[in-house]
């Protein structure tokens, strides 16, 4: 097998490209090599979430599927079902902060799509990787702009805990426990930037309301008792950027016209990590289009403009990737089927 | 499509012809002689606009430009009276970990900004070329979200005027486009449920790039596979509106002829 799993088997891509299916048989194939493997997944459709056998109440915990194609061998793997409000939990759980679970922003902002999410991903893949448990961790991540949004989140989580901005709040956060407005009295801050803040803070609850400037620093304060989990997670970042340790996917799709958006997220993965991103391009059918020898003028119309299309994103994506790996295009509707074939297909690569 | 409301949201997958849907919609307006704007949401980060690679909006096309950053440091210097001040306010490191944080907070105003456009003018139309499904989402629930965060002030006050507003019956239309597989209109099944469960929205499903138009007994079996499984796909879904694959060679094309359609789209 000339693809052997790294500690890290990313896939990255636009919506509805078949990134869930793929790195579900990548689950498969590399459990049915015999190692340990873990897919984390965000947010599959109702169907593979039966496939794989894991229902809405158990998001966040890990599920061990056993045997999903009940052909009596021996293959199972782990499957994660990324879930915000879980991780955070956790997280508050290890820091012994139990009590930062009541505040009212944060409750909100780790909701699902409340805002959190890809921060928490990357933090939920280090505390994975920290069991050193399995051999490879297959991460099905965010499509399209959230998957910058997830590889923008450990610049985020290294601006978040700048340290002099850190500092302020501290500051901050114990006068706002102190006193029931944000008028600080007498206490005038001998720094510039203390000052300022204070000016800001004064204007933003203008806009904002008074009650939700307290509540804010509450939160940021909260998330700042849990820090070590935070930074932990930047450590991530190196080995994600190491090519020993981790394989990039983009997925893209015949049918999805988005060499624009795959280029973009190229992009975003470059600026963060000089890693080699190996693109796959599902549900190609040119071979079967140039076996078709089409008869008539509009069968021929459509054959050309089909053909079209794909040759010409080929086209494209060369100019951009050095490595391309093309599946072809499944025509069963069980996604039990769908994943065996795509299994099949990793093999031969 | 009928042409009773105010703001008509196109959402969906990414690639799925959410732009040329938008757009034909857009063609469909002016030639009703509606007044409309077309815009669709540009993030800070994301400037789409590459090489020509992505869809050009045709210039004759009513446009409202409006970006995510400038719309929050609009909102801020009408509150506070002040474009110094908001300029000050939005560059500072608070507030941007505070927009870092809280990425619902440029979409809430984004969503005020175009509210208010409609207000202003009653007989005003707004499409909105949304972008991905989880992003429609987080901009829809961030009402909900902030009139719990904020609970009081100019910005819950808002948030409560434009729940009110989503909430009544003849204000939004969701269009969720997606292609003619089982595993896509079951996720746009889901949008629709997710989406239900903010508010009764008025949601219809589009499925794009359908092949059945083209079936005949010489096409190639993998094709005959692919229209048999799409039939089955579209049957899941018993108020679906379908848009046939166009062999067009261009976008204006494409656009030209799904124009004429859009009338009996439901």
């Amino acid at each position: 097998m000339a693809f052997s799993g790294k500690a890290f088997e990313i896939f990255s891509g636009t919506g509805g490209v078949g990134k869930t299916t793929l790195a579900t048989s990548r689950a498969v194939e590399l459990a049915e090599s015999g190692k340990k493997v873990l897919l984390i997944t965000i947010d599959p459709a109702k169907r593979l979430k039966e496939l794989l056998n894991i229902k809405d109440e158990q998001a966040g915990e890990v599920v061990r599927v056993s045997d999903p194609f009940k052909t009596g061998v021996d293959l199972d793997f782990d499957v994660q079902l990324m879930s915000a409000p879980k991780t955070f939990e956790r997280i508050a759980v290890e820091n012994k902060v139990e009590h930062i679970l009541n505040n009212r922003i944060l409750k909100v902002l780790t909701r699902p799509y409340g805002g959190l999410n890809e921060i928490l991903a990357i933090v939920e893949l280090n505390m994975q990787y920290q069991r050193k448990y399995y051999d490879t961790i297959v991460l099905d991540t965010p499509p399209g702009s959230h998957f910058v949004d997830f590889l923008d989140s450990i610049n985020r989580i290294k601006l978040f805990f700048d340290q002099s901005f850190i500092e302020i709040f501290q500051y901050l956060g114990r006068k706002v426990e102190q006193t029931s407005s944000l008028n600080f009295g007498k206490k005038i801050f001998n720094t510039v930037v203390s000052a300022g803040v204070r000016k800001l803070l004064g204007y933003l609850q203008k806009v904002t309301g008074e009650s939700f400037i307290h509540d804010f620093i509450d939160a940021v304060l909260a998330i700042y008792s849990t820090k070590s989990s935070f930074m932990a997670a930047l450590a991530l970042q190196e080995t994600l950027k190491n090519s020993k340790l981790s394989n990039w996917y983009l997925v893209t799709s015949v049918e999805h016209n988005k060499l624009a958006e795959a280029l973009e997220i190229k992009e975003h993965v470059q600026e963060i990590l000089s890693n080699q991103t190996i693109v796959i391009l599902n549900k190609c059918h040119e071979e079967l289009l140039n076996a078709w020898e089409a008869s008539n003028s509009q069968d021929q119309e459509l054959k050309n403009s089909l053909l079209n299309k794909e040759q010409e994103l080929k086209y494209h994506l060369k100019d951009h990737f050095q490595k391309i790996i093309e599946f072809p295009e499944i025509y069963h509707i069980s996604p039990l089927e769908h994943v065996k074939e795509l299994g099949a297909k990793w093999k031969q690569i | 499509m009928d042409l009773t409301k105010r703001l008509y949201i196109f959402t969906g997958k990414g690639g799925v012809g959410k732009t040329t849907l938008s757009l034909a919609f857009c063609k469909h307006l002016e030639a009703q002689n509606k007044k409309y704007l077309y815009t669709y949401i540009q993030s800070n980060k994301l400037e789409l606009k590459q090489k020509g690679l992505t869809q050009q909006i045709p210039s004759e096309i009513k446009q409202l430009e409006l970006n995510l950053k400038d719309c929050s440091k609009g909102y801020i210097a009408k509150k506070l009276n002040s474009d110094t001040i908001a300029n000050w306010i939005t560059k500072t490191p608070f507030y941007q970990s505070l927009i870092n944080m809280i990425p619902g907070f440029s979409y809430v105003i984004y969503l005020g900004q175009l509210m208010e456009l409609l207000e202003q003018d009653p007989e005003l139309i707004i499409v909105l070329d949304s972008p991905s499904s989880g992003h429609t989402i987080t901009m829809l629930e961030a009402t909900k979200n902030f009139s719990q965060i904020f609970q009081s002030g100019p910005i819950y006050n808002d948030t409560q005027k434009m729940i009110e507003r989503l909430e009544s019956p003849n204000y939004v239309k969701i269009n969720i486009i997606c292609l003619p597989t089982l595993l896509a209109i079951h996720e746009g099944q889901e949008l629709r449920e997710e989406l239900n469960k903010l508010h009764k929205f008025n949601i219809q499903i589009l499925a794009n790039n359908i092949l059945t138009s083209y079936e005949n007994e010489n096409l190639p079996s993998f094709l005959l596979t692919k229209i048999k499984n799409e039939k089955e796909a579209l049957h899941e879904e018993p108020h679906l509106a379908s848009i046939p694959y166009s062999t067009a060679p261009t976008q204006t094309q494409i656009l030209k002829e799904i124009v004429p359609m859009v009338q009996s789209l439901v």
